[in-house]
């Protein structure tokens, strides 16, 4: 990967290193600048998601259904196309950052409010109304009140996607260095210069924030923990995720006549085999962890920062020489077996009927009896969420800017560096063909889990 | 946990009884294998604990009965000797058969959900009796069933034990099923759940 780079020796300074750089000026004013922003864009998100909701009361958000599972990568893009337009200097600015992670948070959390409100009991409205309540006291102690642990987990979930957002913030962020954490990250190797114990500093500082989010999101078992699984992201979407899906196949054939298509098909298959890959390890990952009794190791990797994992990925690369493609099937698999991890593992652990059991009593042996009983039981879910994993594998970034150089390229790195060069209009085609991917792998999947 | 020593020779019914709570389940579960217990379980004088559950060829009707969901009614009676390889057009019919003796003809391509819960009892009776086993270990097994029902299964379980004498070990939920044969009665002993044998 880079030349001249030792990764043992500058590995061994960077854990030195780690220690007293935790709280350097420079990694102490990122992870300010990080809380800083995130707040600035969770509180706008969350005062237009909640009036949304509450006006509508479940009713006319469909539209925002098919939103809420878009990319982040969208939303920087519409900010991009604005700001171009509208106020040029803001362009590489933390207000256009913000910006995007606004518009990306008010879908979201406007679907998951409202459904949180109507999965409230309509018996007690109607004995608050009958008792004299007006809307604006019945929206303040009915609807806000009774959702709160709903808004709680639903904000800390969309905190928690910011902070662990490279897609945005790679997009809009290609101006002052070190403005986020993760953007000090890239940058530094995005321009070779790799320091470890710069990366570990920040890393630190995420897993702090991810696992004090945590925390803080388990107290709230009202709603799910992920907040979007891939199961509730189809049951949500439904049909306007197939009119999205043909708005953008139309899109996508209509930009597509302008463009060389020898330009784009390339890291287009790169990244539809490193979706299914990934998927697929990180299917073989969980399941390896959950049958072996290492199941905390799966879990714990969903505390773990998405940075941190990264490294390791990144260290084992340099020490094994593997190539770039294998490294990204690795990485991609091991940050994406948590989320196999959290969605099998319920599913698995669930009270035991003695399926199983019945099975190896009459006769199967323990593999036979995992794939006649077993798999039938997790196979709608598991398909889901291996859609979803590929989805996300496709419009990840992060991951891939770890090896975005011009000896490998991804569509995601592809359309990355359009966005850079102020390609927009090539990129809208980059990322419409992304979205369409991600939408044809999720469609299907649930299609198929159903 | 601590029981008698106790044998049930060929075709002969041990009925496990005791109050709610106190165990009967886990005991017969720790007789299928699935829950760790001190001792032996010999099957025709062949000690069977330390074999896979896959190799023990015993008979089990659970207590949530734990049918295949994705199965339907057949093919859930059919599961023992369709793991064991190729179902013939024989064990199909013998399978039709025990169906129709225990009146669930009409709902044998039924999916298992929608069975009402005598239905489902008797359909996880067949299954553990098709492959034909060794033992059977039958927990609950006249739950849920009227009276018309109960006799029609206890018809097919003798006519079964008439032609593959085998033991047969199983928890009753209710007293007077006039089911003959040894029992092992749940009570305290020094302090500690005991099951002690009674003869006949």
């Amino acid at each position: 990967m880079s030349s001249g780079f030792s990764p043992v020796s500058e590995g061994m300074s960077g854990v030195m290193d780690f220690r007293i750089r935790i709280f350097d000026p420079e990694v102490l004013s990122a992870l300010r600048l990080t809380l800083i922003w995130s707040g600035v864009a969770l509180l706008p998100a969350y005062a237009a998601a909640m009036a949304l909701a509450s006006m509508s009361r479940g009713r006319g958000l469909r539209p925002l259904r098919g939103l809420a599972v878009l990319p982040g990568m969208f939303y920087a893009w519409v900010v991009l196309v604005l700001l171009r337009h509208l106020a040029p200097d803001f362009r590489f600015s933390m207000i256009a950052v913000a910006l995007a992670w606004i518009l990306a948070g008010i879908p979201y959390l406007a679907v998951t409010f409202s459904e949180g409100i109507g999965d409230l009991d309509p018996r007690n409205r109607e004995a608050m109304m009958s008792l004299g309540a007006s809307r604006l006291r019945l929206w303040w102690h009915h609807d806000l009140l009774q959702t709160l642990p709903v808004q709680a987990s639903a904000l800390l979930q969309q905190l928690w996607h910011i902070l662990t957002s490279f897609s945005i913030v790679m997009i809009l962020g290609g101006g002052p260095p070190h403005e986020t954490l993760e953007v000090a990250v890239y940058t530094s190797m995005r321009l070779d210069r790799v320091d470890p114990g710069l990366a570990a500093a920040l890393a630190f500082w995420q897993a702090l924030i991810l696992i004090s989010l945590r925390i803080m999101i388990r107290r709230f078992r009202a709603a799910p923990v992920t907040g979007f699984s891939p199961r509730h992201a189809g049951e949500r979407t439904g049909r306007s995720l197939v009119v999205v899906f043909i708005s953008i196949a139309a899109l996508v054939l209509l930009l597509a006549t302008r463009q060389d298509p020898q330009e784009w098909m390339r890291p287009l298959l790169t990244s539809v085999s490193l979706a299914v890959l990934s998927s697929t390890g990180a299917l073989i990952i969980a399941l390896a962890a959950y049958f072996s009794g290492w199941r905390g190791v799966a879990e714990i990797g969903a505390w773990v920062s998405p940075m941190i994992l990264s490294w390791i990925c990144w260290s084992i690369s340099m020490r094994w020489s593997l190539g770039s493609l294998p490294m990204l099937v690795l990485i991609q698999s091991v940050l994406f077996s948590p989320w196999f991890a959290r969605t099998i593992f319920p599913l698995l652990d669930r009270k035991r009927t003695g399926e199983i059991e019945a099975a190896r009593l009459l006769g199967a042996p323990a593999a036979s009896a995992w794939i006649l009983v077993e798999w039938p039981r997790v196979r709608g879910p598991v398909l889901s969420v291996a859609g979803w994993v590929a989805a996300l594998s496709v419009m990840e970034v992060s991951s891939v800017m770890w090896f975005s150089r011009g000896d490998f390229d991804t569509l995601s790195s592809w359309v990355q560096n359009l966005f850079l060069r102020f390609r927009i209009d090539e990129a809208g085609v980059g990322f419409a063909i992304l979205a369409l991917l991600a939408y044809a792998l999720l469609w299907l999947t649930e299609k198929g889990g159903k | 946990m601590t029981a008698d020593d106790f044998d049930v020779g060929p075709g002969e019914w041990l009925e496990v009884s005791a109050p709610s709570g106190f165990g009967k389940s886990t005991l017969l579960r720790s007789l299928m294998g699935l829950t760790p217990v001190e001792g032996q379980l010999r099957v025709s004088g062949v000690e069977v604990s330390g074999q896979p559950l896959h190799r023990r060829r015993f008979g089990v009707v659970f207590q949530d009965q734990a049918l295949f969901a994705h199965l339907n009614a057949l093919d859930n009676a059919l599961f023992g000797l369709r793991i064991r390889g190729r179902v013939s057009d024989g064990d199909r019919a013998r399978a039709e058969d025990a169906f129709r003796k225990l009146g669930l003809l009409h709902r044998i391509r039924a999916p298992v959900d929608e069975l009402s819960g005598g239905e489902r009892q008797r359909v996880a009776l067949i299954r553990a009796v098709l492959f034909g086993p060794v033992l059977l270990l039958l927990d609950e097994p006249f739950k849920g069933l009227d009276a018309e029902h109960l006799r029609s299964v206890m018809d097919y379980l003798q006519s079964f034990l008439s032609e593959s004498p085998v033991p047969v070990v199983w928890i009753s939920h209710l007293n007077g099923t006039g089911v003959p044969g040894k029992r092992l009665v749940g009570g305290d002993r020094n302090g500690r759940r005991h099951f002690q044998l009674h003869h006949p």
